[in-house]
């Protein structure tokens, strides 16, 4: 019997249960990163994983261990071929999807995904613990607390693990999830020669991961971007972090698979953002919130006294270091200094004041990023300016548009309600107005219309004061805490886009 | 009848669990900080809490650590508006998380009893889960925070609900 030899060969259930519950906190991690890089990246989907996720647990929960084990064994050894290539056939058959154009591309990514991963896991915990009511014949209530207590025990370490040894080597992460899923598949198979060849396979898996991975994410990124090849890929706590090239080496900054930086676009972003600005307050002390890319540091820097820079995930700003030194000029900039925080955090425990704040973020697709577009940050941020200080934000939308003015959740309105001053600059190169908003605004409009002038784009650009703004803003709402609304704005909620990508491929 | 309201009362504290969850991770995210800190605290307290609970031997508690779990999810969030930032409170809202998590292992202990399946059990429990998670999280996208602190004590409230008249099915037996 598969638990006598079990508890006879000193393999007991208490491991197979603790390295399935350490399993199933990895495996939550892992396939997080992969459904972010192919799906479009927001909560939304977040949202739709983490769903599908739970309810492969329960799948798992009603499916009957002993029947499968002893008619369908193929099963585990299907489950452990597809998990071991998981890296690179997930994303191949991504990328197959998009190629022939199968529609209902994040159903079928998420039932993949639900199938594959965490059933073999959760199929275990029942079986167990009737395995230990009937073998045992102790009470019910005993059986349970020992079997799901030693899971959970599992599931404790899997988070320490991620964070500790998650955040020095990803692949080392997932040679010790193979290492358990061997452990279990010794127990399935009722065989200890399994361990024998599954523990070096799993120990070689920490070297090949990234090369799996590395395969899977170029062609992928083949059917997403045909101009780009993948040059270096890095994991973070937070992000997978990917960096395209072009054949005339132009390259692309993607986090969780959408692109955050271009070397040749971002250039009119970088200069409304942060030039400008720091350009009609020189000598000012400056701080960027969300580095990314470092390129608004260097825009920033060239008239102001100070920068600051407070950026959530170190990962980005060294692979930034690396692969973006010649688009940001950070080498030049003598007068910059890094914190790695929460930008709330940052701002909500220091005493500091600046004469101006950029916010330089991600758009609001997470809900972690829209709380810095809400008007309880605005005020935060507003706190921290010097009396004459300015924030400078992007909207997104050009100002007065017909997609602003479809648009409920918006920045303009939000600023208005935290700001008596502000001037919104609408940037015909950037595609999206900007925002320079002040207790007591430093510089008026005439002068931001001279500098545009001076710099040869007024004209184009177009500047608006509050009076032009707020007859706009009847019918739309401030972004608070207490209304996500832009969450969902500017995620792919649609119909289509959530059943289906084709329609967003080029 | 009876085998039903077992199968909601499971049902019911996997809808609770899953708000309360989430609700803490919001409360920590938004007054706290934003960094894996703050998401990973709430995953290993809410584990080591639920592992505690399973090994509680004490009957009828139930509603205590119910009620309990509710008065401090409520003491964390007051806490975090009093103290917002400060990373220097976080070993008191871990004591939180982790007393709120008492009834999670509690519960499994107490339910197998009233479950021929222990299967059945963990499967209604994980589909409440579910089901809480994406209520939650998806009314937070829709109505703000403000959901975060009507979900748990609504859920709850449901569970205690069900609790109470799934003992009434039970000769002997008490929540």
């Amino acid at each position: 019997m598969t638990y006598s030899w079990l508890t006879n060969r000193g393999l007991t259930y208490k491991s197979i249960l603790f390295c399935a519950g350490m399993n199933l906190i990895l495996v939550q991690y892992w396939t997080m990163k992969e459904y972010l890089l192919v799906l479009d990246s927001s909560e939304v989907t977040i949202l739709l994983v983490a769903g599908a996720f739970f309810a492969s647990c329960s799948l798992g929960f009603v499916l009957p261990f002993k029947r499968i084990q002893q008619n369908f064994k193929w099963l585990f050894t299907l489950l452990c071929i597809a998990q071991l290539s998981f890296p690179l056939l997930f994303k191949e058959i991504a990328s197959a999807i998009c190629h022939y154009e199968i529609p209902h591309f994040t159903l079928i990514l998420l039932g993949f995904g639900t199938l594959v991963m965490s059933p073999l896991y959760t199929i275990l915990l029942p079986y167990f613990i009737e395995r230990q009511e009937i073998d045992t014949s102790i009470d019910h209530g005993n059986a349970l607390p020992i079997c799901y207590g030693i899971e959970l025990g599992g599931g404790l370490i899997g988070v320490c693990l991620i964070l500790t040894l998650g955040r020095i080597s990803f692949p080392a992460l997932v040679a010790l999830y193979f290492l358990n899923l061997s452990i279990i598949m010794a127990f399935i198979y009722e065989s200890r020669k399994i361990l024998l060849a599954a523990i070096p396979i799993s120990l070689c898996y920490w070297f090949i991961y990234l090369p799996l991975d590395h395969m899977g994410s170029r062609d992928f990124y083949r059917y997403e971007t045909p101009d780009y090849n993948l040059i270096a890929s890095a994991q973070s706590i937070y992000n997978r972090i990917d960096v395209l090239q072009d054949d005339k080496g132009d390259k692309l900054l993607l986090m969780n698979g959408r692109e955050y930086f271009n070397s040749t676009d971002l250039e009119a972003f970088n200069e409304c953002i942060a030039g400008i600005p720091s350009a009609l307050m020189p000598g000012s002390r400056l701080l960027i919130v969300g580095t990314g890319s470092l390129s608004s540091v260097y825009h920033a820097s060239r008239f102001a006294e100070s920068v600051e820079s407070v950026e959530l995930d170190p990962q980005v700003v060294k692979i930034s270091m690396d692969h973006f030194r010649k688009y940001s000029h950070i080498d030049e900039v003598k007068n910059w200094t890094l914190h790695i925080d929460d930008a709330k955090h940052f701002l909500g425990s220091t005493q500091k004041k600046y004469d101006l704040i950029i916010i330089d973020l991600v758009p609001p697709i997470y809900v972690q990023t829209a709380l810095l577009y809400t008007r309880e940050f605005y005020e935060l941020a507003k706190q921290h300016l010097s009396p004459q200080g300015v924030l400078s934000i992007y909207t997104g939308l050009l100002f007065g548009t017909e997609s602003y003015m479809d648009t409920v959740n918006t920045p303009e309105c939000t600023i208005d309600a935290v700001f008596p001053e502000y001037l919104v600059l609408n940037s015909d190169a950037a595609d999206m107005a900007f925002i320079y908003a002040s207790p007591d605004l430093p510089f008026k409009k005439q002068e931001l219309v001279a500098h545009l002038k001076s710099t040869g784009t007024y004209g184009k650009d177009e500047v608006f004061e509050p009076a032009d703004v707020r007859p706009t803003l009847h019918d739309m709402k401030v972004i608070s805490m207490d209304n996500l609304g832009i969450v969902l704005e500017w995620s792919p909620w649609d119909f289509d886009p959530l059943t289906s990508r084709l329609g967003d491929l080029p | 009848m009876r085998q039903a309201i077992y199968i909601i009362t499971a049902f019911t504290a996997g809808l609770y669990f899953a708000t309360c969850q989430v609700g803490y991770f919001i409360h920590m995210e938004f007054n706290l900080s934003s960094t894996f800190v703050s998401y990973y605290v709430v995953i290993g307290l809410w584990i080591l809490g639920s592992l505690a609970g399973l090994f509680i031997k004490l009957r009828k508690l139930s509603p205590l650590l119910i009620l309990g779990g509710l008065a401090t999810f409520f003491l964390h969030s007051f806490m975090l508006h009093k103290f917002p930032y400060n990373m220097r409170m976080l070993p008191l809202y871990m004591l939180f998380i982790f007393l709120s998590a008492l009834y999670s292992g509690y519960f499994f202990r107490w339910a197998r009893r009233d479950f021929k399946s222990v299967k059945s059990l963990f499967f209604h429990e994980n589909n409440g889960f579910l089901c809480g998670y994406v209520i939650a999280v998806g009314e937070l996208l829709l109505h703000g925070q403000l959901s975060q602190y009507i979900l748990p004590p609504a859920t709850a409230a449901v569970h205690l609900l069900l609790l109470f008249v799934s003992s009434r099915y039970q000769s002997g037996k008490s929540l």
